[in-house]
């Protein structure tokens, strides 16, 4: 246990070793023109010339390497290009809209792709397994930014039911001062126990929550379904059958339980690709995200902006590997073995 | 095959493969105006709603949205096998390399592809789409990029347990040099499982491919892409809803379209469990 915690602890720090280096040839070797996008296309030759002292383009890569390497490591994620703003605090600001917006959605993964996993499962090759694995494929297969379009279509357009983006309604807001602890409006309202803020907030997450939701529910779907139909063929299984224990408690409790771990690896996982699918919808949703800030930065070409997303999610991922596989190996003593 | 098409699924997402594959080869005949496709505008029908003539209806400059989606298929299509092809010529023979000689390349190589593999795929392809620049041909190389390690995976570990089969014990007995070992002998028996990973991807690639343009990385006006066609269409998407809809709805099909058969094939290869996610 010993050795594979040391080695796997090591392998994160060359993968974020090699995180750091990529983000750094991309955001500072590769963009030709750094130094006169930082003073922006009217700039005169000398001020190009300062602006590159300043930004310590004239010296060694190796030395502007760990300039940067140790500034991602004190917090210093440089600036943005166009705003001027350290990058860092920009991703503080944007995170928890971000973040609240992942957690309800990972829910919802949940919530429907358990029970449909568990459907495929019990009647394999059946209708109910195909239904469920089409909507599972389907999930995985629909362009979220065209299903956010047309879920506005439909439910503020058509059915006038949701509003089309945006946190809280402009209104509401104006009228309403709203308290700011955790950065998520529902947890705040429900806090503060102001219910029309939480409603509020609650009828602005949906359709992005949903539309986020639909890759997480065709992984989690897929997941339960086929480590579910492994264990459902063992002998243990078998026996349990031929004991006449009732198909119930075959399902809920002998093979339920194994197919856990494979999906709280998945969903945890989906969840920061989910945050890198914030980049394609919450522009669509006006959602004031990480997604839109990354997508703003995209069009911009901050590089400093897009490389701090990135570094940002890869280390959301790289940690996220680490304490699935960490409590995998906790729960099955056999993998740590492998 | 028998059983693959046996499963109405899987049939179902043949028959969408076929029908994409032909709209692709057939566009410059099925299009019913395939200049507004090819740079050519039509002022005099902006925003015109589906009818017998424009059977998706027009665009802002008036062009045919059934013709471009039938070209998007051809762009589509085309860039999807480039971007695979090329993640293959990278991946491939290092995998075949590395399961091969196992050691200290073994070791780097593996490193390299954790390190890639630390994205999330579409966070890589946009980061290094926006790193290259603004492009269709670039998009292709970013999702190489990014696809290329899941290859170099899969063909290590058929290449490791390959290399100790007696033709090969055989031919390094013989004096064969290595790298000849690993071309000649260990690939050809090893490539089968990543050709047929490969053919399931295609429906991811073709998502991304259509996201990273809708990101206003990929291609650019007026290539009718149709993730940048849903990017331009979405600012009138209030009044001239067919617009998104139908470049979307192209995405949409040809992406469950090889997510459908990737599936049935799946199935059938290996009824156990689901390796990798799509």
């Amino acid at each position: 246990m010993r050795t594979f915690l040391l080695r796997r602890l090591l392998l994160a720090v060359v993968v974020l070793f090699g995180v750091s280096v990529f983000t750094f040839l991309a955001a500072r070797v590769v963009p030709a023109d750094a130094a006169a996008k930082w003073v922006g296309p009217k700039a005169t030759a000398a001020q190009i010339a300062r602006a590159r002292i300043y930004l310590g383009l004239n010296d060694p890569l190796p030395v502007q390497y760990l300039r940067y390497l140790s500034g991602l490591v004190r917090g210093d994620w440089g600036e943005s290009v166009v705003t001027h703003q350290p990058v860092l605090g920009d991703i503080k600001a944007y995170l928890p809209p971000s973040l609240e917006l992942l957690v309800l959605s990972s829910l919802l993964a949940m919530a429907v792709g358990i029970p449909l996993g568990i459907l495929s499962a019990r009647y394999q090759d059946r209708i109910p397994d195909q239904l469920s694995r089409l909507v599972a494929i389907t999930g995985v297969s629909v362009p979220s930014f065209w299903l956010a379009l047309l879920l506005q279509l439909l439910f503020f357009q058509k059915l006038k039911l949701l509003p089309v983006g945006g946190r809280l309604d402009s209104v509401f807001r104006l009228a309403h001062s709203v308290p700011v602890m955790t950065g998520s409006y529902v947890l705040d309202g429900l806090l503060a126990g102001d219910w029309a803020l939480v409603g509020s907030a609650l009828k602005h997450l949906i359709l992005p929550a949903v539309t986020l939701a639909a890759y997480p529910i065709g992984l989690v779907t897929r997941m339960v379904r086929s480590s579910m139909t492994e264990v459902l063929g063992e002998d243990h299984i078998r026996a349990a059958r031929a004991m006449g224990i009732p198909n119930r408690t075959i399902l809920g409790r002998y093979a339920l339980k194994p197919a856990m771990g494979p999906t709280a690896t998945v969903l945890a996982l989906s969840m920061a690709y989910s945050l890198s699918g914030t980049f394609l919808i919450e522009a669509v949703f006006a959602w004031p995200g990480l997604g839109r800030y990354a997508a703003g930065a995209l069009i911009a070409a901050d590089y400093p902006a897009i490389m701090g997303v990135t570094v940002l999610v890869a280390i959301a991922y790289v940690v996220l590997n680490l304490i699935v596989d960490l409590v995998h190996a906790w729960l099955d003593p056999r993998i740590s073995l492998r | 095959m028998k059983r693959l098409l046996k499963n109405p699924l899987s049939l179902a997402g043949l028959v969408i493969v076929v029908i994409l594959l032909l709209a692709a080869l057939l566009a410059p005949v099925l299009a019913p105006f395939p200049d507004h496709a090819l740079g050519g505008v039509n002022p005099v029908a902006r925003f015109h709603p589906p009818d017998g003539t424009y059977w998706m209806g027009t665009d802002d400059l008036g062009r045919d949205i059934f013709s471009r989606v039938l070209y998007g298929a051809r762009i589509s299509v085309w860039t999807g096998v480039l971007a695979i092809g090329l993640a293959l010529v990278l991946g491939v023979p290092l995998g075949a390399v590395a399961g091969t000689f196992g050691g200290a390349v073994d070791e780097l190589i593996m490193r390299i592809t954790d390190i890639f593999l630390s994205f999330p795929p579409l966070l890589l392809a946009i980061a290094i789409g926006a790193m290259l620049g603004p492009s269709l041909s670039n998009t292709m190389i970013a999702i190489a990029l990014a696809w290329w390690p899941w290859y170099t995976r899969l063909i290590r570990g058929e290449a490791t347990s390959v290399r100790e089969r007696p033709f090969v014990e055989a031919a390094r007995a013989a004096g064969v040099r290595p790298l000849v070992i690993v071309f000649r002998h260990i690939l050809p028996n090893t490539i089968a499982p990543v050709i047929v990973q490969a053919s399931m991807d295609f429906g991811s690639v073709v998502l991304t491919l259509a996201s990273l343009s809708f990101l206003g990385l990929g291609a650019q006006v007026p290539t009718p892409e149709w993730g940048l066609m849903i990017n331009t269409g979405r600012t009138y998407f209030v009044n001239a809803p067919w617009y998104v809809t139908y470049p979307g709805l192209a995405i949409f099909l040809t992406v469950l379209g090889f997510n459908l058969l990737g599936d049935g094939l799946r199935e059938v290869l290996d009824p156990k469990g689901v390796k990798r996610s799509a």
